[in-house]
């Protein structure tokens, strides 16, 4: 079976130092990967490789079979490779419903067609509506996104990742600054995402890290330390020692 | 820098300029009279500014201005924001030469004199006027500066002395305008 998302010996240095040493890593389909690592590991230079914004020195990114490292941020969301910002990254003056039909629109044809009221659109708005539904933001659909709360935004943020049904799914830290309650919400929501996508999930919280991936990826200082199960990963006791250290006592 | 240029070019009579013979198509008048001429102004700023606001409204007019919010969002959404800028710029062009043939054939005359900066500060400040944020703003402003103009004109000789620091107070205190979404 084909690999949705698969990195190829990737490596990226800033002049002297390698954030990026050597990456290996094959998501089968549906699977929930979970990529964990001290600060200043390199998780999101990596991140930077796999969506297009950051070149790597060598190695490849595939999707899907096809070979997508020089392929510019754009034409690789076109193919389905969708992300989510750490750093909430959304139009403010938009609604929540217009924020996720522009992705939607970017995942369609004729995505730049110069007629037509693209706010009347049920080729758009209704898939959009769709996502907002699965993430629980259906009655806010036409709030601004800047009125949001915080984490409403979060979790629109999550919405115009998956709207527009895209192939491979990548996170970067969707839980990030959400209270517990919300949190366990979206752990909730992301079990459920599981289903239908192939998710590489970027995430510090430990507990839903475990809670979620198939597998995890711990990354230290730029290199894969290992790949495993959750409960092999807990039990190792060099990662215990790296990065983990009293973190799940 | 346009202005230097062409002043510097013989072959459109350098800083004297160039009279312009009224539009010809296959032998016979374009336009009969001035009249004719100001009804295709009419109807050219009417029509361009619907088109104008078709595209705002329109899947590529979304696309450029959520780009001026976040050019990240629009990227990961699939979307060329380079593509629909340089169309963008392509189309302003466009517009912006049919207007540069209209003041031609309207003056009968073209002189290097109307690259100058002030024209295009005078434009600048019709634009911001009216307000940058719809078609019908820049015509608005046109028209509120050109009658503003006018009106001092008629009053007193130093009439940009009056004009110029009204434009000023209009900018520090005018109310900024929301971008429609």
């Amino acid at each position: 079976m084909t690999a949705v998302l698969e990195l190829r010996g990737l490596c990226k240095s800033f002049g002297a130092l390698a954030v990026t040493r050597d990456v290996w890593l094959s998501l089968p389909p549906n699977e929930l990967h979970a990529l964990i690592g001290p600060n200043g590991a390199g998780k999101t230079s990596l991140i930077g490789q796999i969506t297009g914004t950051l070149a790597p020195d060598a190695g490849e990114v595939h999707l899907c079979g096809r070979n997508i490292t020089h392929l510019p941020g754009h034409r690789r969301a076109r193919l389905g490779l969708a992300r989510s910002f750490q750093v909430t990254a959304l139009v403010g003056g938009f609604s929540a419903l217009e924020n996720v039909a522009l992705s939607v629109q970017g995942r369609s044809r004729h995505s730049l067609r110069p007629f037509g009221r693209a706010a009347n659109e049920a080729a758009l708005n209704d898939p959009a509506r769709a996502a907002l539904r699965t993430v629980g933001l259906a009655d806010r659909a036409h709030v601004p996104a800047a009125e949001l709360a915080h984490g409403e935004q979060r979790l629109l943020e999550l919405a115009c990742a998956l709207a527009g049904e895209p192939r491979c799914l990548v996170l970067d830290e969707p839980l990030a600054g959400m209270g517990l309650a919300e949190a366990g919400k979206v752990v909730d929501l992301l079990r459920q995402l599981k289903a239908r996508f192939t998710i590489l999930l970027v995430e510090h919280d430990l507990d839903a890290v475990f809670a979620l991936a198939d597998r995890i990826s711990v990354l230290i200082g730029g290199r894969i330390a290992a790949t495993d199960e959750p409960a092999h990963i807990r039990a190792d006791p060099v990662l215990r020692a790296a990065y983990l250290g009293d973190a799940l006592e | 820098m346009a202005y230097f240029v062409a002043q510097s070019l013989d072959m459109f009579g350098g800083s004297d300029g160039t009279s312009i013979d009224p539009p010809t198509l296959f032998g016979t008048a374009l336009l009969r009279n001035r009249t004719a001429l100001h009804e295709l102004v009419l109807i050219l700023l009417v029509a361009l500014t619907l088109c104008a606001r078709t595209l705002g409204a329109s899947r590529f007019g979304r696309v450029l201005r959520a780009a001026r919010e976040t050019e990240q969002r629009v990227t990961a959404a699939g979307l060329n924001i380079r593509r629909a800028r340089l169309i963008a710029y392509a189309v302003a062009g466009a517009i912006g030469a049919l207007a540069g043939w209209l003041l031609a054939v309207h003056a009968e005359f073209v002189s290097p004199a109307i690259m100058e900066w002030r024209i295009s500060g005078e434009l600048l400040v019709m634009v911001i006027l009216g307000g940058a944020a719809t078609p019908e703003g820049a015509a608005l402003g046109a028209i509120a500066l050109t009658l503003g103009e006018a009106a001092l004109g008629g009053a007193t000789e130093h009439w940009r002395l009056i004009l110029g620091p009204l434009i000023v107070l209009l900018a520090l205190t005018g109310r900024r305008q929301r971008r429609p979404a």
